[in-house]
């Protein structure tokens, strides 16, 4: 099968090496490693959200998640931020399960895809409650805050109240939230959607920084140009399974395709829809 | 653009009934399953009727209940006081069920933007006026068929034809009235004043100031009403026509026309009564249509105001450190919050109120233990109520606190901060004032101890509630079983707490109230 092919098993184990080193192996591994998402399976009554995903995100690596609406993804990244508990199989962020041991939220950040914030809240007091939350030490936080408000553009708009502010700038306010502490773990949900393409330029540069400091950073999007221009990995999600996961050049080696959208509507089952649809408008024309 | 004909209007305002409907059960019941909905959704014309039937049966009921009672009872009551009564509980009744149900219509259109759709499509302005109308009014229409049947019930149980049309005059009048504030009320809330500016704040403190007023206007009426009447007849006397000329004031006027028109002939004060009946009427459709040509500026095209043009900041300066803990992030949040939107801002006021009510009867008479420990027994309830109300204001935006790592009992101890600080920031001048003017500190020590026990049951409340919530969670729901669960919390705070006071006086009373509020603390801090 073609999506089997392209599945990578998440853990390898390896039997060369022997009952020490392996362990050894594995706690480096692990300290290698932020999340972990073990044969997790998520049900909505009948509809089956997960099955059986397997998943590891690396220090110093961005993951882009992709896949069709209603694929799982913004419920895969919930159950990262331990907002619910698996139905099947484990969950581990930054050692613990984040259900069990929402403390661990500390450590990361997360921009959710619908925003709901305080509009009767001006930027800076948002922050200042997200700070107080996080218990920041004040120098840390105002500098921080000042180079991310001033990167992204929201430096004039820090004293209207959020509900005064477009969309895009909710957004800043939501990613701006959620990178003030320096997270280790970064799990955006559509992050880029209503960004104007500097400011977008400039988060992907952010990201890239985080990446650089050693952080891991996995964001689910749409756009394929995106994930393919700054992925180190991607993982493609169709009806609550992996159907491929790798490096881009990975996946489109193995898939022998042209362009990750080739690559997407083939492995998604969307080529044929596609298709027809096409010869359609065309037929119409 | 195209006219609509009245089948299409009705029509067009059924589709909007069913997405008030649908918005408000999807806001109020997130956990309700699709099916449920749907149907809830699809049985909105069953709905409406059903409730429109009860809301008439129960104003109707409500307000003619002295007359009955006058009319059948063997016992002597004057049909005159039971005129009276009734003609305040009618109008008050009216006045309130209108503003209710027409300010939840506004809020819902508001909030979720119901008429924007309808703005791309090709209709009139007049057409897009009258749907807006009918939809901020459709829910308070059961009231405004209520005047005539109460007119044509007080007529006929007073035996006085002219009764009755000044009570179905005003009855209209108080629907108008309210529809008038509701209506105000929301184009009010439309426009936010953005901007860190004294004036902007002066703007929103405004804005927030007309909007509780007005929420408490009709409670500070009939509350008034319960201290002046006794006044005005003892001042009948000395002041004569000056004292008499209140009873034209509304809503004294709206329980003395009735009475004035009880006669078998129509007089001179009668005819007055009357006339100024048909005044009123006139004023309150003049304010109406005014306020609803705001509101429909408000609705269509919400603004927001900035009152100051940004300056470019210098650099950003992070609060204080002693301010940077997680339960004070709560309480710094919701004091904003709540003071900025009006329609939680009673919550900061409701403490006002209340306390209010004690100041006459300390002045009147010592500070009576039984009195005080009721008042207090009243706080104690009330008040973890309020901090509950916070956890239901927050929403749909749990996500933001808990993602960014805050634990429940933090979340807890916060909502329940709030609402005691509300409280103690006016009990404690109340009661330093009192202890003041009366010489004695009882009052202070008692006001100070029932602070302390309503943050300890309001901390234990909003932690019982708080176990119900999540990142995910989209709006708290207060069931019955969850309300009567903070009522036994509460109670289980006040019964020993009272019990002390009663039996130790103000001593016991600190002690107590020190004993409960450690204990809670204790236990909260120890989960």
């Amino acid at each position: 099968m073609f999506s089997e092919r392209l599945t990578r098993p998440a853990r390898a184990c390896s039997l060369k090496y022997g009952r020490g080193k392996e362990a050894r192996r594995e706690r480096a591994l692990n300290q290698d490693i932020t999340a972990r998402a073990e044969n997790v399976c998520k049900y909505y009554g009948s509809v089956v959200a997960l099955d059986g995903v397997s998943l590891e995100l690396r220090r110093g690596e961005i993951t882009g998640l992709l896949g069709p609406n209603g694929s799982g993804k913004s419920t895969l990244i919930k159950l990262l931020m331990g907002f619910m508990r698996p139905d099947h199989g484990r969950v581990v962020v930054l050692g613990q399960d984040p259900y069990d041991n929402p403390a661990v939220r500390a450590r990361v950040g997360y921009v959710p895809e619908e925003l709901a914030l305080y509009e009767a809240l001006t930027p800076k007091e948002f922050f200042d409650l997200v700070a107080r939350i996080r218990r920041l030490r004040p120098e840390d936080y105002e500098e921080r805050l000042s180079f991310l408000a001033r990167s992204l553009g929201l430096w004039d708009r820090m004293d209207d109240l959020i509900g005064s502010l477009s969309r895009g700038n909710k957004q800043k306010v939501a990613i701006i939230a959620s990178l003030l502490h320096e997270p280790e773990l970064l799990l955006l949900d559509e992050p880029l959607t209503g960004l104007d393409p500097v400011v977008a330029r400039i988060t992907k540069e952010i990201l890239y920084d985080m990446r650089d400091r050693g952080a891991s950073v996995l964001f689910s999007t749409h756009i394929l140009e995106l994930a393919e221009a700054i992925c180190d990995r991607i993982v493609i999600l169709h009806r609550g399974r992996v159907v491929a996961e790798g490096t881009v050049e990975e996946v489109l080696e193995l898939a022998k395709e042209k362009s990750l959208e080739e690559v997407f509507l083939e492995v998604t089952g969307k080529a044929h829809e596609v298709y027809e649809v096409v010869k359609a408008l065309k037929g119409g024309a | 653009m195209l006219e609509l004909r009245l089948h299409n209007t009705l029509a067009l305002v059924g589709v909007l009934y069913r997405e008030q409907l649908y918005l408000s059960l999807k806001a109020t019941s997130p956990g309700l399953r699709p099916d449920k909905l749907a149907r809830a959704v699809r049985h909105a014309k069953a709905r409406y009727i059903a409730l429109s039937f009860f809301v008439a049966l129960g104003v109707l009921m409500t307000a003619l209940s002295p007359l009955v009672v006058a009319t059948t009872s063997e016992e002597e009551i004057a049909l005159t006081d039971a005129l009276r009564a009734s003609g305040f509980l009618y109008t008050t009744m009216a006045f309130t069920m209108t503003f209710m149900l027409c300010a939840w219509s506004t809020f819902i259109a508001q909030e979720h933007g119901l008429l924007r759709p309808l703005s791309s499509l090709p209709l009139g302005q007049e057409d897009l006026r009258l749907l807006a109308l009918l939809t901020a009014i459709n829910n308070a229409l059961p009231v405004a068929i209520t005047p005539p049947i109460y007119g044509a019930l007080v007529a006929y149980l007073a035996q006085a034809p002219l009764a009755g049309l000044a009570a179905a005059i005003y009855g209209y009048a108080s629907t108008f009235f309210a529809l008038a504030i509701s209506l105000a009320l929301a184009a009010l809330l439309a426009k936010r004043r953005s901007g860190q500016s004294f004036r902007a704040r002066l703007a929103r403190a405004l804005r927030t100031f007309i909007f509780v007023f007005c929420m408490g206007l009709f409670f500070v009426v009939s509350q008034a009403s319960r201290f002046l009447l006794p006044l005005l007849s003892q001042m009948t006397g000395p002041l004569g026509v000056a004292a008499r000329s209140l009873w034209f004031a509304y809503p004294f006027s709206a329980a003395e026309a009735p009475l004035l028109l009880s006669g078998s002939s129509l007089g001179q004060q009668g005819l007055m009564a009357l006339c100024l009946a048909g005044a009123y009427l006139g004023l309150s459709y003049a304010v109406f249509s005014r306020a609803f040509t705001r509101y429909w500026h408000g609705i269509v095209a919400p603004t927001v105001v900035t009152l100051e043009t940004a300056r470019p900041r210098a650099r950003l300066r992070a609060p204080s450190r002693l301010t940077m803990r997680p339960v004070l992030g709560i309480l710094i949040k919701d004091m904003k919050l709540a003071y900025r939107d009006p329609r939680t801002a009673y919550l900061l006021f409701m403490p006002l109120f209340m306390l209010i009510m004690i100041v006459p009867t300390v002045l009147a008479d010592e500070v009576s233990v039984l009195a005080m420990s009721t008042f207090m027994g009243m706080a104690i309830i009330m008040l973890p109520s309020g901090a509950c109300q916070l956890l239901v204001a927050e929403g749909d935006k749990f996500w933001a606190l808990f993602s960014s790592g805050l634990r429940k009992k933090e979340l807890a101890l916060g909502k329940a901060l709030v609402s005691s600080l509300a409280y103690a920031a006016y009990a404690l001048p109340i009661g330093l004032g009192l202890a003041c003017l009366t010489g004695s500190w009882d009052c202070l020590a008692f006001l100070a101890a029932s602070t302390l026990v309503a943050f300890a049951a309001s901390a234990t409340a909003t932690r019982y509630l708080a176990r119900h919530v999540g990142p995910e969670t989209k709006m708290v729901q207060l069931t019955v079983a969850r309300g009567l669960a903070i009522l036994g919390i509460a109670f289980a705070f006040q019964i020993p707490f009272t019990l002390v006071s009663m039996w130790l006086g103000p001593a016991g009373a600190m002690i107590a109230a020190l004993a409960e509020a450690g204990l809670t603390l204790l236990i909260l801090s120890a989960r």
